[in-house]
């Protein structure tokens, strides 16, 4: 489980990471200084840059969120992407793309959504629509450079180096892998085949020797891809190499591959009170890999005691058959397409991928929701449905029998999604793509709605790359039409002529044109093509010379722009952004800078146009093992439009601006046992110049110390200082919340971490008091299988004590 | 007991038989990541053997070259050595929590080296029957004879002591520590031939060296030749 050093943390030295992560990663402790009643722990708490990063968020009480959403930038970056995470039971799941993970760090927060219908955000906000408005302080995970990253270290081959067909070995180092990696679970793909059976692991040490396995090489370039894995089964880290293999090899025929596999099953059984309601939940999770020669076949599915018909499907299941060629998917999935049209959108059907370099195509086609019918709330005598029509006019309302309705709230449409993207050029020099996104409600999948929906996108993609990719170019434009409302169909000719006097022979050629693609009537957008507020692009240019990594972009996202695939972009903005990642070898420093401006109104219908500013600063010192690292860190965000902020336009002004401080350092030390001490402290101010007067203060100070000893004992003591003033509802006087939070936790293993105690107590007083207690035994039975017993206790103040147990169980095969 | 009962823990039994057996303990500290001819490997309470790429080795094994052979040593931490003809080396380790300190001692030849950097509590050591030096991460070329040890240093600091008169030196870049029988330590500024030697021994590629020459023999027709070479 993960503590606030854990989250907050800035690049640190190597050596201090592996211990420390050895702790942040140990069995179940609650997170320090965070107030959410929902969220345990978030994984990872480091990432490596340029690679993908999943990242899972335990929670307390899976049952009562219906969604997860994780909302990130960049560093430098102002503007927040949102995306939904793939809730699963307890735990929430997010791949984010390599090109988001760079140094120094990816700030993010949780919006979680409540199925009571409320909306919590992780670190809490001030505000009650914490997806428009961030917490004033929210989270960090430090982003390290992948030649930095010591977990998963390749002694051989050697990057980019050419050997002999006989003379290739593949060997990994573990030595320094978190103590929670599962050594004997690491993958290692070559060329896209899974030797991970051939391998052998010695210690720390994993080897696999092709040609001693009848593997002969062929010339040219090959890949091998290492996959580490956690004890929860979660991808842990993931590195590639290439190499070359130089002359031609003996004609050997390719031996005969044997299907090789690999797979793991989760089992859970919970039961949770909350509220004094006790309630049971069990869950269960299968993972299944297969390959055979050039083939590979993946499955997994996940069933849950919460799938209920009244919800979105809680339950997932995916299975796939592919090669380095194709791929063909049918279940759950998140395909990756141009970010402006389709991103992190959970889809329930059929992926297709067709990858032959010069050419290529993605093909997706199915739901990403399902219909969830309208429930019944009341039922109501036939007599009295006026009365009750007249009262809530909005609602929903059928006949049950020939004396009694009903009345109903509105449910989902289904909706249908089709995106194929043809493509050409691998994308390692050059890729040009074009996509085509139609999604639709299915009006007939449910009897009880309201606004069913329709969307076109049109897009086109590009990336070229120069001088051994240390120049590349890449741009996006997409093209929207969004029909907010089909439920009446295209226009018919006798409403154009009513409506549309002026023009209804030319609308009507439109309407026959366009009907072939979209409905069309009065809430299609765009109304018209003279603004293109439908139109959005991004264009981008990095440079990587002299230890440099330089990034000009420039975004335009029209007002109007609207991906169904892609429902959380931000649109209505523009500006560029410049940022600059500088090393100093001889200093030991890593310094960033950017600079962002941004502004809306981009259909110039708005009264006044925004401007966001943000700038932002880094530095990382990363001295010899003997002095502290320390990273100190400055981001300033101003957003003014041009309204006076006094007058009668002054309800419109916007004029605020944010100083956020930061400085982390760490230090490893040998006192008796080994120690790594950590001390965080982060400050925002936020000047509000406008009327409203919205100022808002955090100042956050963590200080923690794990600890190592000589017998299988880890401990971590934390403590952490909150100070918030910030604005209060209706005009009150202004809200503090100070509060403090302690935390002790142990972990004590057995007979070569055969079995694992651990225990936590956290007490947090102030403003906010409440005292946590977590207890977790596990029981390794084999080196591929374990028992997890836990137990948490909530003492609340005011309200009544929750408490919840669960009982794990892991098998890998 | 309640057929439920027994059938939750006839399941759980099921479960729990599923597992496979441990594996073995760890002692592997190295891997041979490279042979080139007469290279043998000589495991504790055996004899020498021919030595295979991809061997892992376990601390106190040796290692030894033949005339013209040579082989490549990378430790857990990536550091590398590489075993030049005629040289022989027995590596060592031990790991204590998160640190992993290693040596070479070598009986003789010519030893070139690429050490990563160490992190805290880590060190690497080449020791010979007349000298100790200590590495904190640098690369080189560490030279055992009968009489005379030879370190040259191309990068970082290392301490050179000699086990006779415990004198040190410290040698740093450029340099380079001489330690002798007689106990007697000293350094002088490495000459070109030395850093080249030193260079070619520690360099860190394993792969072999190509050169693609084109010919053209002023009729339009080309011919290309590939040469393959391999740095001793």
């Amino acid at each position: 489980m993960s503590i606030a050093v854990c989250e907050r943390g800035g690049r640190v030295s190597t050596g201090i990471r592996a211990l420390l992560l050895a702790c942040c990663f140990a069995l179940p402790s609650p997170t320090l200084a965070q107030l959410s009643s929902l969220v345990a722990s978030i994984s990872p708490t480091e990432a490596v840059s340029e690679t993908p990063l999943t990242i899972s968020v335990d929670l307390y009480r899976g049952e009562t969120v219906e969604r997860v959403y994780f909302l990130y930038r960049r560093f430098g970056e102002g503007t927040w992407n949102r995306r939904e995470m793939d809730l699963r039971g307890n735990t929430a799941f997010i791949l984010v793309p390599p090109a988001v993970v760079q140094p120094p760090y990816l700030e993010y927060y949780l919006v979680l959504a409540k199925r009571s219908g409320g909306l919590e955000s992780h670190p809490l906000s001030e505000s009650t629509d914490p997806l428009e408005r961030p917490p004033t302080r929210t989270l960090q995970i430090p982003v390290i450079k992948r030649e930095d990253d010591l977990q998963l270290v390749f002694l051989s081959p050697e990057a980019n180096a050419t050997y002999d067909p006989a003379d290739v070995v593949v060997s990994i180092s573990l030595l320094r892998a978190d103590t929670m990696v599962v050594r004997r679970a690491t993958q290692i793909i070559l060329d896209g085949r899974d030797v991970s059976r051939d391998a052998v692991l010695t210690g720390d040490l994993l080897v696999y020797v092709p040609s001693n396995h009848g593997l002969s090489l062929k010339p040219g370039r090959h890949r091998v891809t290492v996959l580490l894995y956690n004890r929860q089964g979660n991808l842990h880290r993931q590195a590639s190499m290439q190499f070359y293999v130089a002359s031609e090899p003996e004609p050997l025929a390719l031996p005969f591959q044997p299907f090789v596999y690999t797979g793991s099953v989760d089992l859970e059984s919970r039961n949770e009170k909350v509220s004094n309601i006790r309630t049971w939940y069990n869950r269960g999770s299968a993972r299944f890999s297969g390959s055979q020669g050039d083939w590979r076949f993946n499955a997994n599915v996940f069933v849950t005691s919460d799938e209920l018909p009244s919800r979105q499907p809680q339950n997932r299941y995916y299975a796939s058959l592919e090669s380095q060629w194709l791929l063909i998917g049918y279940g759950d999935s998140y395909p990756g397409y141009p970010n402006l049209i389709l991103s992190g959108k959970r889809v329930r059907g059929l992926n297709t991928s067709l990858r032959l370099g010069k050419f290529n195509v993605d093909l997706t086609l199915g739901q990403t929701t399902r219909a969830v019918e309208g429930a019944l709330v009341k039922t109501i005598p036939v007599d009295q449905l006026g009365i009750e029509q007249q009262a809530d006019p909005f609602a929903a309302y059928a006949r049950i029998d020939s004396v009694t309705w009903g009345k109903y709230t509105y449910g989902t449409y289904a909706r249908d999604i089709f995106i194929v993207r043809p493509s050409f050029g691998s994308g390692e020099k050059y890729q040009i793509g074009f996509t085509w996104l139609k999604a639709k409600d299915d009006v007939r999948s449910i009897t009880f709605g309201t606004r069913p929906q329709e969307n076109l996108v049109v897009g086109t993609d590009l990336v070229s790359k120069f001088d051994m990719n240390r120049i590349e170019l890449s741009a996006q434009a997409a093209f929207s039409a969004y029909n907010s409302d089909i439920s009446s169909g295209n226009f018919t000719d006798a409403y154009i002529d009513s409506v549309y006097k002026k023009d209804a022979a030319a609308i009507k050629d439109a309407r026959d044109l366009l009907k072939n693609f979209i409905t069309v009537n009065d809430n299609l957008r765009p109304l018209s093509f003279k603004k293109l507020s439908t139109f959005a692009y991004d264009v981008g240019l990095a440079l990587n010379y002299f230890d440099n990594a330089f990034k000009a972009s420039y975004i335009h996202r029209g007002s109007d722009y609207m991906s169904f695939g892609q429902t959380f972009l931000r649109t209505d903005v523009a500006g560029f952004n410049l940022m600059d990642r500088l090393r100093l070898p001889e200093q030991n420093m890593f310094v960033t800078l950017s600079y962002e401006r941004l502004h809306d109104n981009t259909s110039k219908v708005k009264a006044a146009t925004t401007r966001f500013t943000t700038v932002n600063v880094a530095l990382t010192y990363d001295p010899p093992p003997e002095l502290p690292s320390i990273s100190i860190g400055y981001a300033h965000f101003a957003n003014v439009n041009n309204m006076t902020i006094t007058g009668p336009d002054s309800i419109s002004a916007v004029n605020d601006k944010t100083n956020r401080y930061y400085l982390h350092a760490m230090q490893r030390f040998t006192y008796g046992a080994h120690h790594v001490a950590s001390v965080t402290m982060a400050t925002s101010f936020r000047n509000d110049f406008t009327r409203r007067n919205l100022d808002v203060k955090n100042i956050a100070i963590s200080a923690t110390l794990n600890t190592r000893y000589a017998v299988p004992l880890q401990t971590t003591l934390g403590y952490t200082l909150n100070v918030n003033e910030f604005p209060s509802p209706g005009g009150s006087p202004r809200t503090r919340l100070n509060y403090s939070t302690v935390l002790a936790y142990g972990r004590y293993s057995f007979a070569q971490d055969i079995a694992a105690l651990s225990v936590s107590f956290s007490p947090t007083f102030g403003d906010f008091s409440r005292f946590t207690f977590d207890y977790a035994a596990q029981w390794n039975v084999r080196p591929n299988m374990y028992l997890l017993l836990q137990y948490s206790y909530f003492h609340n103040k005011g309200t009544p004590n929750d408490d919840f147990w669960s009982l794990k169980y892991r098998l890998e095969y | 007991m309640k057929p439920t009962r027994v059938s939750i823990l006839l399941l759980m039994s099921g479960m729990l038989a599923l597992g496979t057996a441990p594996p073995a303990g760890d002692t592997a500290v190295a891997l041979i990541s490279k042979v080139i001819l007469d290279v043998m490997r000589m495991q504790v309470g055996k004899d020498w053997q021919p030595a295979q790429r991809g061997e892992v080795l376990a601390s106190g094994e040796r290692v030894r070259t033949g005339e013209k052979s040579v082989a490549v040593i990378k430790f857990k931490d990536n550091s590398m050595l590489r075993v030049r003809e005629k040289s022989e080396v027995m590596i060592a380790g031990v790991q204590e929590g998160n640190a992993f300190s290693k040596s070479a001692e070598v009986q003789r030849g010519v030893i070139g080296f690429h050490i990563k950097k160490q992190q805290p509590g880590e060190e690497f050591r080449f020791t010979s029957p007349t000298s100790v030096a200590s590495i904190r991460g640098t690369s080189g070329q560490f030279t055992a004879t009968d009489s005379t040890d030879k370190l040259i240093v191309l990068e970082g600091l290392v301490r050179l002591t000699n086990k006779v008169s415990t004198q040190s030196v410290d040698v740093g870049a450029g340099y380079t520590g001489l330690s002798r029988r007689d106990g007697s330590v000293q350094m002088r500024p490495s000459t070109p031939e030395e850093k080249q030697a030193a260079e070619a021994s520690a360099q860190i590629a394993e792969q072999e060296n190509r050169l693609d020459i084109e010919l053209d023999d002023g009729k339009g027709n080309k011919k290309r030749i590939e040469i393959k070479y391999k740095q001793q």
